[in-house]
């Protein structure tokens, strides 16, 4: 067996969609000869739909990966025109429905994103660089307070999908704490502290995505959401997923421009543009370190 | 952190999903207990031999559980290679799923008895089905070792007759020569496909991989692909019959390769 098939990373980004049309092409082509490629396609298929199986029994959150047969075959501005025209016939009898059912927190979608179905909760998890909350006398900026939020937020979900009801529940009780200095944020606060509680996993998503909607409202879209994705792209960086910060890289550019990010957070963003548009191979233990400094001076 | 620090501490991470990896490939292929656990170690090894060099290839073009799927998948092959030569099993038995595998296995690798076979698996807790049962799925098989040929002894030799008369080779012939204009035929039928249609086909019929499996490992829709068969295997049973292989041949082969 020689060749692209010969290559195990090109077959995973086959597994998983994640090829260009030509990529697709070329790799059949050699799969169309080849038993053993096949074979080993088809044993990994049949090895992860089997996993994924018994992670849906257990009751894990399955990652959101590309839909079967949803390969991109329109150019990007023509299924961006197109898909935008479909959701706006399929979708406008029910807009009046989206202010009273959450559509899914930013918070929510990252951390589904970067979790592992079936694995422990991913390394980092309410670690480094800022472990605590000082609470709300804590002297923190309106801010640095948003971009802990949110990355407290990813963690909370992360916790849930994981099954690691400590650290789910350490994570919504920093997340309320943070919101007792913001105005109006009552009610979300007393979601988060309910999911806090010993039972808390029994809080519903959709509740919790609500609290989150309307905490990231209150505290600071920008500013959760720079602490949301820097969270998440800090366990994506652990695990080495160049394909997570390929698809939020748009987010984060228009995060980037953003008016209203702390102060401290501007430098240490603009040097990981840098670094994610610089191409080549990646340095993932410079760019977790990176991460980690963007967090620490973004949040205080 | 070092690279081979970082390495290490991703392979830790991941040994959970490694571990569930090895097992099912091992369960998809047969293997008894204390061979899946040979397999797990020996892949492991193999995982961190020279310095992690499998991590450290990763360029981060998939998830990492996806590219360590794919990985293990390869080393199995490596394994069963090495341990069992060409030995794999059928199309028809993984159609019919891990206890078929398990039975094929430990008759035509193993060289056991199907009796023995069955008491084998009965007594491991590998299988729910009767002996009955298990003998009329060993029937439903394709008989024979496609291993690496082992050594028997007198007794084996002495139990094979020489009595291969001039009928029986004459059907033989006949047989023969009939396999080979199918497969020349069905060849030449296969060459008139696409590329993406030919893996369909091959992965579906060639090494009984179910439609989920192969919806999956080609990133299609399962459904549509159900009906796509059907229409390329109609496609191919016209070839052959254009070719001369005559329909009861054909609807056979389809048939069968269809259960």
């Amino acid at each position: 067996m020689k060749g692209r098939i010969d290559d195990a990373e090109r077959l995973a980004a086959l597994l998983e969609g994640r090829v260009t049309d030509g990529e697709r092409a070329a790799l059949l082509a050699e799969l169309a000869r080849s038993d053993d490629g096949l074979e080993i396609l088809g044993d990994a298929a049949a090895v992860t739909r089997e996993l994924e199986e018994e992670d849906r029994a257990a009751g894990v959150l399955p990652i959101r990966a590309p839909r079967p047969g949803a390969r991109p075959r329109l150019s990007a501005r023509t299924g961006a025109l197109l898909a935008a025209g479909i959701a706006g016939l399929l979708l406008a009898p029910l807009a009046w429905r989206a202010g009273r059912i959450p559509q899914g927190s930013y918070a929510m979608n990252l951390s589904r994103r970067v979790a592992v179905a079936g694995k422990g909760l991913p390394p980092g998890v309410g670690s480094a660089p800022r472990t605590s909350v000082r609470g709300a006398d804590d002297g923190l900026s309106p801010g640095a307070r948003a971009v802990r939020l949110g990355a407290r937020q990813v963690d909370l979900h992360l916790a849930r999908i994981a099954g690691d009801a400590a650290a789910a529940g350490a994570a919504s009780r920093d997340a309320a704490r943070l919101l007792h200095a913001v105005a109006g944020a009552g009610t979300a606060a007393a979601v988060y502290e309910r999911a806090a509680a010993p039972a808390g996993e029994a809080v519903a998503d959709r509740d919790l995505e609500a609290a989150d909607a309307n905490a990231e409202r209150l505290a600071g879209t920008a500013a959760v959401r720079l602490g949301a994705w820097c969270e998440a792209a800090r366990f994506a960086a652990t695990r080495r997923d160049a394909a997570f910060f390929r698809d939020t890289r748009r987010e984060v550019a228009e995060l980037a421009a953003t008016r209203g990010l702390p102060s401290g957070a501007g430098p240490a963003l603009g040097d990981l543009r840098t670094v994610l548009d610089g191409g080549g191979p990646v340095d993932w233990a410079g760019l977790r370190t990176r991460l980690d400094v963007l967090l620490g001076a973004a949040g205080g | 952190m070092t690279e081979r620090q970082d390495c290490a501490s991703l392979l830790v991470q991941h040994l959970g999903w490694i571990e569930r990896v090895a097992a099912s490939l091992s369960r998809r292929n047969g293997l008894s207990g204390d061979e899946a656990e040979d397999f797990a170690s020996w892949a492991k090894a193999k995982l961190v031999e020279d310095d992690y060099a499998v991590l450290r290839k990763f360029r981060g073009e998939s998830a990492l559980t996806t590219y360590l799927t794919v990985v293990l998948t390869m080393l199995y092959r490596d394994y069963r290679v090495a341990q069992w030569g060409r030995w794999r099993p059928s199309a028809a038995a993984k159609r019919r799923g891990p206890a078929a595998v398990r039975l094929e296995t430990l008759v035509y690798r193993d060289g056991y008895r199907w009796r023995q076979a069955a008491d084998l698996m009965h007594s491991r807790g590998e299988t729910d089905l009767s002996e009955d049962e298990l003998g009329k799925l060993l029937a439903d098989l394709p008989a024979g070792s496609r291993g690496r040929p082992r050594q028997v002894g007198e007794a084996a030799m002495a139990a094979i007759t020489d009595g291969a008369d001039a009928e029986a080779g004459v059907h033989a012939a006949e047989a023969e020569q009939e396999r080979q204009a199918l497969g020349t035929a069905l060849a030449r039928a296969m060459q008139g496909l696409n590329d993406e249609d030919r893996a369909i086909l091959r992965m579906r019929f060639w090494q009984g991989y179910s439609v989920a499996d192969v919806a999956r490992a080609m990133r299609l829709d399962q459904k549509p692909l159900y009906r796509r068969i059907d229409r390329l295997l109609s496609r191919l049973r016209t070839e052959l019959e254009k070719a001369g292989i005559s329909r009861e041949r054909v609807r056979v082969l389809t048939d069968e390769d269809a259960a």
